[in-house]
């Protein structure tokens, strides 16, 4: 399986450190009743950084980018993204930022069943603005799938589902990829396809928020943050493959084998 | 392709997917929705029927309002002067359907063909056109004679005259009133139940001159055919232009008729909302099964910036659709059943109402809409919560 890349390398903007932050969360803190989900996460987000969010299971991660993404409201703290305070937008403006701003990609895939995989593409623009056939068509040709346009969901495999997905996020062009373990769900030979669309993506500049439980998936972000019972525990931009598995006192970091700590400059080789 | 016809397209490929994305389903909800409008076409097609055909079962009857001299006084004998009614400006402009006839009642002796036996008999004048009188209604077509007292014209006589008479039809009647006299053959018997069963009855003029009372009459018979309101209304109208005369609504008459269409009426009605309301909880059942079905798929589409109130539109558009196509294949059955049920419940076929189509068809599309509460709700959830499994 072969994937036409998604863009010209040439074009590809790396991450400038001076631009102001696309997104911003401040103390962010989600409660459902007396369960303390999120409790006061903060940190930035700059333009074109392929972010791994990690932790354990119930971690807050998925709470994180429901917020983020318009998905979920948060019980107190703020996330700026592009300027624009989410947890100040009514539901209509919600509406909105979800169709301009963001781009989700989910481990279930969420397809709509009865729907092909063209219609689903079709579907993000049409609640968008305005549906372009032929835009659709490119978008899953460029993610390989110029042959199963008129599939149903049923009829795709796991990887060819994911990769219907992504067109979704990518057609109407957001500023912001949220994928929640987006490998999942696939076997190794359909998780490789899907991550070299991601790296495409990211090479093309775009800015990637994903949820992952694998080291080896989290390795291709240019950062990770971790979360631990709702609260932030790691934020590095360390090389996963260049860090030794043992700080320097000698002790395993938690869960990722990684030296780093929350200050990123200690990574520095 | 523009914009705007390029949403509408795509609406139109979310909706043909939507609805035959479980072909099962679909017949069922479209089976409910065509029982529920047939029963319920057929319902209405019999109220609307009843309607008519108690009006005009009831016209059969006769008269339901009588003009009559308002004295002896001012009528001696107990006449009154023909044309009185027949002056411009007569109140028969009106919206409801009129038919009247003139009659003069006298006493004549008649004895059959050469017989001199001759026995009193009241024998009346009648012309006009009264409906359940057409035995009647053929005396008003003979041509009016300037005399006709000695010519043979003919007449009909009721049943119970007819018999003391011994008479029967092509016997010739001859007629006397002191000097005058007349004669008529015997065309037809007449048997209502009623006391026409013992007179005889001529054409006006002839009765007018055998009792030397030309242009005079006894009373005016009319049927107006409406709701007892209109009757009334009608009653007062003329009695406001006729002061002179006694115009007598009979009451008890038209109050009957509405009593007896007003429990149809109600009997009907009712067992068409019982029909509805029970299509309508069909429906949503099957519309609850398919709001579970669609929860992510919802979920889904407000995650990608899809509105609730666009959502929706889907739904309802959707729900429109199944109420228009099971209410314009129902309603077609239901007039059809409803000829059958005619004649179950009125021993004669009820007559196809077309004005019930479009009420049924339309109330089928009601019935939908309500049906799909069940997707109307799904749409107010968020995705979040969905995505977690707790809704």
């Amino acid at each position: 399986m072969t994937t036409q890349p998604l863009v010209n390398p040439s074009t590809s903007l790396a991450p400038a450190l001076q631009v102001p932050p696309q997104v911003v969360l401040e103390n962010l803190v989600k409660e459902y009743g007396t369960l303390r989900a999120l409790g006061g996460v903060s940190f930035n987000i700059q333009p074109g950084e392929w972010i791994a969010l990690m932790g354990p299971s119930g971690s807050g991660k998925t709470t994180l980018i429901n917020i983020l993404g318009g998905l979920d409201t948060a019980t107190s703290g703020s996330v700026t993204v592009n300027g624009e305070d989410v947890t100040r937008l009514n539901e209509s403006d919600l509406v909105r930022y979800r169709a301009e701003k963001i781009g989700f990609v989910f481990q279930q895939f969420h397809l709509v069943p009865y729907l092909t995989a063209l219609e689903n593409v079709m579907l993000a623009q049409y609640f968008h603005s305005v549906t372009d056939e032929s835009q659709a068509v490119e978008s899953l040709k460029r993610v390989g799938l110029g042959d199963r346009l008129e599939h149903l969901p049923s009829k795709l495999s796991g990887g060819e589902q994911q990769r219907v997905a992504i067109a979704r996020a990518l057609i109407n062009q957001p500023k912001l990829i949220l994928a929640d373990e987006p490998t999942g769900n696939l076997d190794e030979v359909n998780e490789e396809i899907v991550i070299n669309i991601f790296r495409e993506l990211h090479q093309a500049g775009h800015t990637i928020l994903m949820v992952t439980h694998d080291v080896d998936i989290a390795r291709n972000a240019s950062r990770r943050i971790e979360l631990t019972h709702g609260h932030l525990t790691l934020d590095t931009t360390c090389n996963f493959l260049e860090q030794p598995k043992l700080c320097p006192h000698g002790k395993p970091f938690p869960s990722s084998g990684c030296c780093s700590t929350l200050d990123s400059k200690s990574c520095t080789p | 392709m523009s914009a705007t016809s390029a949403n509408r397209s795509m609406f139109r490929r979310l909706l043909r997917r939507l609805l035959f994305a479980n072909r099962g389903r679909l017949f069922v909800i479209l089976l409910a929705l065509s029982a529920g409008a047939a029963v319920s076409a057929a319902l209405l097609n019999l109220q609307v029927d009843a309607k008519h055909r108690i009006n005009s079962e009831f016209r059969s009857f006769g008269a339901n309002i009588l003009v009559l001299p308002k004295s002896s006084a001012t009528s001696p004998g107990g006449m009154m002067t023909e044309p009185q009614l027949s002056r411009p400006g007569l109140p028969f402009d009106t919206k409801i359907s009129i038919h009247a006839a003139s009659l003069l009642y006298t006493i004549a002796e008649v004895a059959p063909n050469s017989s001199t036996n001759f026995l009193p008999v009241v024998v009346v004048g009648y012309a006009g056109v009264l409906p359940g009188s057409a035995p009647l209604d053929s005396l008003s077509q003979e041509v009016p004679q300037s005399s006709v007292a000695s010519q043979t014209k003919s007449c009909i006589a009721g049943q119970q005259v007819a018999a003391r008479l011994d008479a029967s039809p092509g016997d010739r009647l001859s007629f006397r009133n002191g000097n005058l006299t007349l004669a008529c053959v015997l065309t037809a018997i007449l048997k209502t139940g009623g006391s026409e069963d013992s007179q005889i009855f001529l054409p006006l003029l002839r009765v007018q001159e055998l009792a030397n009372a030309i242009g005079k009459i006894s009373v005016i018979q009319i049927n107006a055919s409406g709701t007892p309101a209109q009757i009334e209304e009608y009653a007062q109208t003329l009695q406001q232009r006729f002061p002179e005369l006694d115009v007598r609504p009979l009451r008890q008459f038209s109050e009957a008729q509405a009593k007896i269409y007003s429990r149809i009426s109600g009997l009907l009605t009712a067992a068409t909302t019982l029909i509805l309301a029970l299509t309508a909880l069909c429906v949503m059942a099957a519309m609850t099964n398919i709001a579970a079905e669609r929860r992510n798929d919802v979920g889904m589409m407000k995650a990608i910036g899809g509105s609730a109130r666009r959502v929706l539109n889907l739904f309802l558009t959707e729900a429109v659709i199944l109420g228009l196509a099971g209410g314009l294949i129902g309603a077609a059955a239901g007039i059809a059943l409803s000829i059958a049920l005619g004649k179950a419940v009125f021993g004669v076929a009820a007559a196809p109402r077309l004005i019930v189509y479009p009420i049924s068809v339309s109330l089928t599309v009601i019935v939908a809409i309500l049906g799909a509460y069940p997707l109307r709700r799904l749409v107010n959830v968020r995705p979040a919560t969905i995505f977690r499994g707790e809704a």
